[in-house]
């Protein structure tokens, strides 16, 4: 009886305190939002990002080719040592003459090839070396590129090929845009916490005389903290649909225009099913840590 | 009856080295009615913190209802506060509530339904007749009016005990003489008030126990209202 009457307590106050402070609370509800779509934003960033990393990643490939003569299992003992010699070669795979010779006949125009008689487009046997960009940094993909390169002064070994990009420069771009990316994440992280906790200090140090009032006629630090964490929560729960408004309303307008002028190629899908929920989500915990975290230092008996 | 306040040789020494109490030793009964006085800065304000556990004293024992304060865990300070009615000069009230509200907060943290609330705010508001204000916000309310509400919310719980710093120091004369025989009101209740005051020409209009403070220790003590 008494928990339900505490419990009913909290859901109210944490609503008046609401409508008490209507400017605190617009101030809150509104902070949480642009925060929220500064993560929102970063979220997306940080997608597109990974999409590009993987496209480039997925070119870093190197194509050995091979004597004609060489066969299976030589081509197997080729393959077992450059594995083990480089761990950062994830996959290789043994290709023959003929699957070179398929291949190379898709690359050419279709009259050609119709009246070309297979066994003139020149084909060989070959070992297609894939890496794992994740083991790789500057000085070893250096390396690697030497070692490859003079790979083609062994026996059996023809020519080495470097996939569609230079294997140094792309590594560069790749790791040049991963620490962009985790430079932005972090100011976009810490903007946003310190926007929330700037807001939250300000509102509780505007109700400071309040929570001194309440201590001194007996409240336990949970009898002030609840409401707040309340009213915390309903402020999130606000944010959250108010910045899917405000990014479905980008969405809607801002994106159609750019597309219709040709500004921006690239589709982009910024509320994917079930953002709702993420927004919604996103909104509940800022709004909930922000009022936690902003009480800390005010629920004291002693000074 | 037994003591309900005792302080024993107690000092409180700020930081930065002020002595705001200097072994002070006194009591009072359950049930008594006590001044506390002296010049500005005697430490009169640091027995009334130090009662509320809002400090703890640097040496020296304080006993309330016959618990050692000095043994008191952090987390049974709000219930020791809820056993003692407090009212300040600045009266302490929250703006953004109104009469009512102000007055409920002491039953609400005891965690009582909001029908007995209701009652019991009714009936505090009654007696200091402040029922036609109940919706209305402290500050637009006299001052008079919001020390009113102050004391209306201090004793609404019924407390045994009721503290009082100077509960008439931004009041005119009538107002503060209305406050005041509200808190002997309480004591002919049976309540125990220690109001702390330095309105020497308010404390002779009662025939009151009064000690008399200075830079932390007691230098007198003499009951109020004599023909001095
Ligand atoms: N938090 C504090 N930190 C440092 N010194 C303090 C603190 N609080 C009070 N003091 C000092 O302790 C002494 C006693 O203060 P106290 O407030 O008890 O005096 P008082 O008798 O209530 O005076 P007044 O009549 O002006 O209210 C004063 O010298 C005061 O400056
Ligand atoms: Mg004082």
């Amino acid at each position: 009886m008494r928990a339900v009457t505490q419990t009913a307590y909290f859901m109210r106050q944490g609503a008046a305190n609401l409508s008490r402070h209507p400017l605190y609370a617009a101030v809150g509800v509104l902070t949480l939002t642009v925060s929220l779509i500064l993560v929102g934003f970063l979220g997306l960033f940080l997608y597109r990002a990974n999409t590009l990393v993987d496209r480039l990643a997925g070119g870093l490939k190197l194509t050995v080719y091979l004597a004609p003569e060489v066969t299976q299992p030589a081509a197997d003992e080729l393959s077992r040592v450059l594995k083990g010699q480089w761990p950062e070669v994830k996959e290789v795979s043994y290709h023959t003459e003929l699957e070179d010779r398929e291949r190379n006949l898709k690359l050419l125009p279709a009259e050609l090839v119709a009246d070309l008689e297979p066994e003139l487009v020149p084909a060989q046997p070959f070992l297609e070396v894939i890496l794992d960009v994740d083991l790789l940094d500057q000085e070893r993909a250096e390396a690697l590129v030497k070692w490859f390169s003079a790979l083609h002064q062994v026996q059996g070994v023809d020519e080495v090929l470097f996939g569609s990009q230079k294997i140094a420069a792309a590594f560069s771009l790749l790791s040049g845009a991963r620490t962009l990316g985790i430079f932005i994440s972090l100011v976009i992280v810490l903007a946003a916490v310190f926007f929330v906790l700037t807001t939250t200090r300000l509102i509780v140090e505007g109700r400071r005389r309040e929570i001194e009032i309440l201590l001194l006629v007996g409240a336990t630090p949970s009898f002030i903290r609840m409401p707040h964490y309340i009213e915390g929560t309903i402020q999130g729960i606000a944010a959250g649909l108010l910045s899917y408004g405000v990014v479905w309303f980008l969405q809607r307008h801002l994106m159609t225009t750019l597309r219709s002028e040709a500004l921006l190629q690239v589709p982009l899908d910024l509320l994917p099913p079930g953002m709702v929920a993420w927004f919604l989500a996103g909104g509940i915990l800022l709004g909930f840590v922000g009022s936690a975290l902003g009480l800390v230092r005010h629920l004291r008996f002693l000074r | 009856m037994g003591a309900m306040i005792v302080f024993s040789n107690v000092t409180k020494r700020y930081p930065g080295g002020i002595t705001a109490l200097d072994s002070l030793s006194f009591d009072m009964e359950e049930g008594e009615f006590l001044f506390v006085t002296g010049p500005s800065g005697a430490g009169k304000s640091t027995i009334i913190r130090l009662l509320l556990a809002m400090e703890m004293p640097t040496d020296g024992q304080i006993l309330l209802a016959r618990r050692n304060l000095r043994s008191l865990r952090e987390s049974s300070i709000p219930f020791l506060r809820r056993n003692i009615g407090t009212i300040f000069q600045d009266f302490r009230l929250i703006d953004s509530r109104t009469v009512f509200e102000n007055v409920a907060v002491t039953l609400e943290v005891l965690g009582l339904t909001p029908r007995e609330v209701k009652s019991r705010v009714a009936q505090a508001l009654e007696m200091f007749g402040l029922t036609r204000l109940a919706r209305h916000y402290p500050p637009m309310l006299s001052g008079g009016e919001q020390q009113r509400v102050a004391i209306a919310r201090a004793i609404v719980n019924d407390p045994p005990l009721v503290l009082a710093d100077e509960p008439t120091g931004s009041l005119d004369p009538l107002l503060a003489v209305e406050v005041m025989d509200k808190l002997l009101e309480m004591h002919r209740r049976g309540v125990t008030v220690l109001v702390a005051t330095h309105d020497k020409g308010l404390m002779d209009r009662y025939r009151q126990r009064c000690i008399l403070l200075d830079r932390g220790c007691r230098v007198g003590e003499h009951i109020s209202g004599g023909d001095a």
